[in-house]
């Protein structure tokens, strides 16, 4: 009989985890974060060089790993459990910004307006942001790097070349591509990189 | 603290050309690196705070218990600069002072410690609070709290403690305690603490909006006051007069308070000339006699 099974779920997942609907898990998972999403959350968008508006990621990964926990059986690995639960919520929040600029381009929710590293920091219109970070998410993991290395972890030029898959030409021809979701075609100099001007990953 | 590093200048160089340009959607060069939006301020551990692994390990078995000392301590630390909150009531509803608990938080952390002898000494942060605990130690005892037992009111209290001159991360950090704390309790210290920073520069508006919104959480007592004195401070006498009217409703004039809120907003109108406008000191003192009674004392602040 069922009721006699061990309920292998509650006898493993840690108490924050535990529950038998999503909503109960959610709750639990929101009050302190235990599971330290927000801050993996962050993390990981600095990890994989992914444009998108961090609180909404976290808050994104907290409905995933609330929804997985009571259907799944109980992770051995927690932490790699937590990060692929964001990388998820991060995939689908790229792919759900896509075809939402794709259906509906001039009309932007509350929510996807609300991105402060791009109103706040480079004065972006909120009415362009997800447009911005849809053509940004688009590019190729180098340019986006660049981007992440260069403007938010802030080092120096040498240093991310020193530290990167690039020459000094390959990682201007990087930052130039990053910058021109920015609504800008800036023309490049030189014209055409140089052998080995634009390494692949 | 290492110094945070500028935007290469080549790379600022590049985003002045951009934004030069009328096609660019970038009109702001950052100085600083972009980094502060992607952090969540809680990444202190165990490594960081201790250096060996016999040290870590000790800490992993005491996490709960040091957590709770640096949070005590920390709460402790805030109090002893605050000034633009108001206190929490003791059982006979007094203001009480977190401050005075320090003889007793000494005791306690003191007992405790001496149980697990072999607790690192390099647990400087909590050592230096047995010496004393002092102010400026706020923030990072309680950010040391937070990186090892995470709950939202340890966050609510590193927020709170996060310096004056860093109003946006403050502010930004309130905005993100509000849109996910679900206790009652600590949503309202949330919304009349995102009141207090954003009152402090400037924005007037929003955090009287925040304080009403406070004063239907609880006895409205705090809350009303506030953005009665918000509703001066903008000259808004409409605004003033449903403040003073809800603080009638829940507010005796004799109101701790009201006393309170008064002498918090007379120490807020002298640290900044410009808060105290002549046009506010007017209607504060037009509504003197038109106002409910709590609120009458309330516009005593501009008087003094």
């Amino acid at each position: 009989m069922a009721a006699e099974e061990p309920d292998r779920r509650t006898a493993a997942w840690p108490s924050f985890l535990r529950g038998s609907t999503p909503e109960e898990v959610f709750a639990h998972l929101s009050q302190g974060d235990p599971l330290r999403l927000q801050e993996r959350t962050a993390r990981r968008l600095r990890e994989v060089w992914v444009l998108l508006e961090p609180d909404r990621v976290y808050r994104y990964a907290l409905a995933v790993c609330a929804t997985a926990a009571p259907a799944e059986e109980p992770a051995a690995d927690l932490e790699a459990w937590a990060l692929a639960k964001i990388d998820r919520a991060i995939d689908q929040l790229v792919r759900s910004d896509i075809e939402a600029e794709r259906t509906r381009p001039d009309m932007l929710t509350d929510e996807e307006q609300n991105f402060p590293l791009l109103t706040d920091s480079l004065y972006v219109d909120p009415g362009r942001v997800r447009a911005v970070a849809v053509a940004f998410n688009r590019l190729e993991p180098l340019p986006r790097r660049a981007f992440f290395e260069l403007l938010v972890e802030g080092r120096d030029v040498v240093a991310c070349i020193e530290g990167g898959p690039w020459d000094m030409d390959g990682l201007y021809l990087a930052i130039h591509t990053a910058l021109a979701v920015f609504n800008l075609d800036l023309p490049l100099a030189p014209a055409s990189p140089p052998a080995g001007g634009n390494p692949q990953p | 603290m290492k110094p945070f590093p500028e935007i290469d200048p080549e790379i600022r160089g590049l985003l002045e050309e951009i934004v030069a340009d009328p096609r660019s959607s970038i009109r702001l060069v950052p100085r600083r690196p972009l980094l502060s939006w992607f952090t969540s301020g809680e990444t202190v551990r165990p490594r960081e705070i201790s250096a060996t692994s016999a040290e870590r390990h000790l800490l992993m078995a005491y996490r709960e218990e040091l957590a709770r000392l640096l949070y005590e301590a920390g709460a402790i630390a805030y109090w002893k600069a605050a000034e633009c909150m108001h206190r929490p009531l003791d059982s006979s509803g007094k203001p009480s002072h977190p401050t005075r608990q320090e003889p007793e938080w000494h005791r306690d952390a003191t007992r405790r410690l001496m149980i697990s002898t072999q607790l690192p000494e390099s647990l400087e942060l909590l050592r230096k609070c047995l010496v004393g605990i002092e102010a400026r130690d706020a923030l990072p005892v309680l950010q040391a709290s937070l990186g090892l037992v995470p709950s939202d009111q340890t966050r609510c209290y590193v927020a709170i403690s996060i310096p004056e001159e860093q109003p946006r991360s403050a502010i930004a950090a309130f905005g993100r305690l509000l849109s996910s704390s679900y206790p009652r309790s600590l949503r309202l210290h949330v919304l009349h603490s995102l009141g207090i920073r954003l009152a402090l520069v400037g924005r007037y508006h929003e955090a009287r909006e925040y304080y009403r919104q406070a004063s239907a959480l609880d006895s409205g007592q705090v809350g009303r006051s506030y953005s009665f004195n918000l509703s001066c401070v903008l000259e808004d006498e409409l605004g003033a007069m449903a403040d003073s009217a809800e603080l009638g409703r829940c507010a005796s004039r004799d109101s701790i308070r009201v006393t309170e809120a008064k002498a918090i907003i007379s120490r807020w109108l002298r640290s900044d000339p410009r808060r105290k406008n002549p046009g506010a000191v007017r209607l504060a003192d037009r509504l003197v006699t038109k106002v409910s009674e709590p609120a009458a004392i309330l516009c005593q602040a501009y008087a003094s």
